[in-house]
C-alpha cells in the first residue's frame, strides 16, 4: 500500500476542507499534521503525515535522522524523477546508427576469423612438429610431451599485465634478477 | 614419406631454437575505429544516464554542497509564454532531460594555481605543490622512451605497446632466432635451449618457458637437419652477449623481424609472432 493511496482514503474518510478542492491552494488537517495541496499538488512530504509517522517522526515536518537516511538511500536507487527522455531517433539517425553498429559487428568478426585462423595454424605447427621429432627422435618427443613431475610448472606470479599508461623510467624493466634470492 | 625415411639413415642433425619474448608492458594503441567506436557508445551511455542524485553526495546546507551548486551550469527552465527555438525545456531534478548531464565539479582557486606552478615548472611528477598536489593534473609518462629515441635495439625497455623477440646475428647465417644444436639423448630440447640461452646472457635473466613441446620445425634441405622452435618469455633481468658465439643480438618488433630475416625465415615464423 502507497502513501498515494492512503492519503486519497483519509481525504474520503474526512472531508474536512478549510477551502473547495477546485481552487489554487488548499489543506487540509489529519491527525494535528496539515497537508497542503497546490495546484492539486501535495506539498507537505508524504512521509511526514502518513505511515511513516508512527516509525519516529521527532517533529511533524521533519523525519528523524536515521529514517531521513533511509528515505533518501531509497530515492537513490529508485529511477524516480531520474530518468532521461528516451532517445527517438529520425530515420536519418537510425540508419547512421546501424551502420556504427554493422561496421563494428564486420570489425570484430573479421578479427576473430583472423585469430581462429592463426590459431589453427599454430595447431597444425605444432603437431606437424611432433610428428617430426616422433619421426626422427622418439626420445627428445617422450622429453617434450612427457607431463610427469618438474616442467614449467606455475605461471609466474613474475608476469606483468599491460597498463594504459607506462611506469617511470626506473621501474620499467627489473632490470637486476638472481636466481638464488628467488629460491628462498 | 620423408619421415620415414629419415629412420633409417644416419640420425640428422637436431637444433633447438628459443623464441624469446618480452610481452608488452603498455596496451596497445586503438585503431581509429576502435576510439571511435567507444567514444560513440560513452556519449549514448552518458545521455540515457539517470539524473545524479548530488543531494545524497551533500549534505543540505553544507559548504561543499553550496560550492557544487555554484559550480554547476544548470539548465533554463520553462518559462510560460517564451517561444524555444530547440524544442521545450524538459527539466527534472535540474537536468535537461533530452540530453546528457553535465557535471563540473568543483575546484579551489589556491589548488588550480598549484598546478599550474607543477605543470609547467616540472613535468616529472615532483611534489614541490605538496598541499595542491592531489588536484594537479595526472600526466602519463611518455610512451617513447630513451631506447627509443637513441634507437638502441638492445634493450627490452623499447617499443614498450609491442612484443618484442630475442633475434641474433650469426656470422654466416645472418639474423635468426638463437638456435643451438642437440648433442645427446639425455636433455629435452626445451632444456637444452633454456640452458643455452641463460649461458648465452651475461646477466641472469628470469625466463617462464610456456611448453616443452616444440612449436614448429624447419626442416633445411641442404645438409638436412631439423630446426625445432620453442616459445619462452622473459620476466626479469637485461640480456647482454657473454662471448662470440653469435655476432649481436636485437629485441625486434615484428614489422622489424622482417626487415631483419631473409623472406624465406619470415614466412615461416610469421604466424607465430604477436603484432
Amino acid at each position: 500500500m502507497n502513501n498515494r493511496q492512503t492519503i486519497r482514503s483519509l481525504i474520503q474518510q474526512s472531508r474536512s476542507w478549510t477551502s473547495s478542492p477546485s481552487s489554487y491552494s488548499y489543506s487540509y488537517i489529519h491527525n494535528g499534521a496539515t497537508i497542503q495541496f497546490i495546484r492539486n499538488k501535495r506539498t507537505t512530504s508524504a512521509a511526514s503525515s502518513s505511515s511513516l509517522k508512527k516509525m519516529g517522526r521527532n517533529s511533524a515536518e521533519s523525519l528523524s535522522p536515521p529514517l531521513q537516511r533511509a528515505v533518501t538511500q531509497l530515492s537513490v536507487l529508485s529511477a524516480r524523477k531520474k530518468m532521461p527522455r528516451l532517445l527517438k531517433l529520425s530515420n536519418e539517425d537510425l540508419i547512421k546508427h546501424q551502420t556504427i553498429e554493422k561496421a563494428w559487428m564486420l570489425y570484430k568478426k573479421d578479427k576473430a576469423i583472423e585469430r581462429s585462423m592463426r590459431l589453427q595454424r599454430q595447431y597444425e605447427s605444432i603437431q606437424d612438429a611432433l610428428d617430426t621429432l616422433e619421426s626422427i627422435n622418439p626420445h627428445l618427443y617422450k622429453l617434450a610431451t612427457s607431463t610427469n613431475g618438474e616442467g614449467n610448472g606455475r605461471f609466474p606470479l613474475e608476469f606483468r599485465l599491460p597498463t594504459d599508461a607506462p611506469p617511470n623510467s626506473e621501474k620499467l624493466w627489473p632490470q637486476q634478477f638472481s636466481s638464488t634470492n628467488l629460491q628462498k | 614419406m620423408k619421415r620415414t625415411l629419415s629412420k633409417t639413415t644416419a640420425t640428422p642433425i637436431i637444433r633447438s631454437a628459443m623464441i624469446l619474448s618480452r610481452i608488452p608492458i603498455v596496451v596497445r594503441e586503438l585503431t581509429k575505429l576502435e576510439s571511435n567506436y567507444y567514444k560513440y557508445q560513452s556519449e549514448l551511455e552518458k545521455r540515457l544516464m539517470w539524473t545524479f542524485p548530488d543531494y545524497y553526495y551533500f549534505k543540505k546546507g553544507s559548504l561543499s554542497e553550496h560550492k557544487f551548486i555554484k559550480a554547476q551550469n544548470y539548465p533554463v527552465s520553462k518559462i510560460p509564454g517564451v517561444w524555444y527555438p530547440h524544442g521545450i525545456p524538459d527539466i527534472k531534478r535540474r537536468r535537461e532531460r533530452r540530453s546528457k548531464q553535465e557535471i563540473v565539479l568543483p575546484r579551489d582557486k589556491i589548488e588550480d594555481d598549484v598546478s599550474l606552478v607543477g605543470s609547467s615548472g616540472s613535468t616529472k611528477g615532483s611534489t614541490d605543490g605538496a598541499k595542491g598536489s592531489i588536484s594537479r593534473p595526472i600526466v602519463p609518462n611518455d610512451l617513447k622512451t630513451e631506447a627509443d629515441k637513441k634507437g638502441n635495439l638492445q634493450t627490452v625497455e623499447r617499443e614498450l605497446s609491442r612484443t618484442l623477440y630475442l633475434l641474433v646475428q650469426d656470422e654466416n647465417l645472418g639474423w635468426k632466432f638463437p638456435s643451438f644444436v642437440v648433442e645427446g639423448n639425455d636433455k629435452g630440447l626445451h632444456d637444452i635451449a633454456e640452458q643455452a640461452i641463460k649461458s648465452l646472457s651475461q646477466n641472469e635473466i628470469n625466463t617462464w618457458l610456456v611448453s616443452k613441446t616444440p612449436v614448429a620445425v624447419f626442416e633445411d634441405s641442404d645438409d638436412g637437419s631439423y630446426e625445432f622452435f620453442l616459445k619462452s618469455h622473459i620476466l626479469a633481468g637485461t640480456f647482454a652477449m657473454k662471448d662470440n658465439t653469435f655476432k649481436q643480438f636485437a629485441w625486434l618488433t615484428k614489422d622489424e623481424i622482417k626487415n631483419h630475416v631473409t623472406e624465406q625465415y619470415f614466412r615461416n615464423v610469421e604466424f607465430l609472432l604477436a603484432n
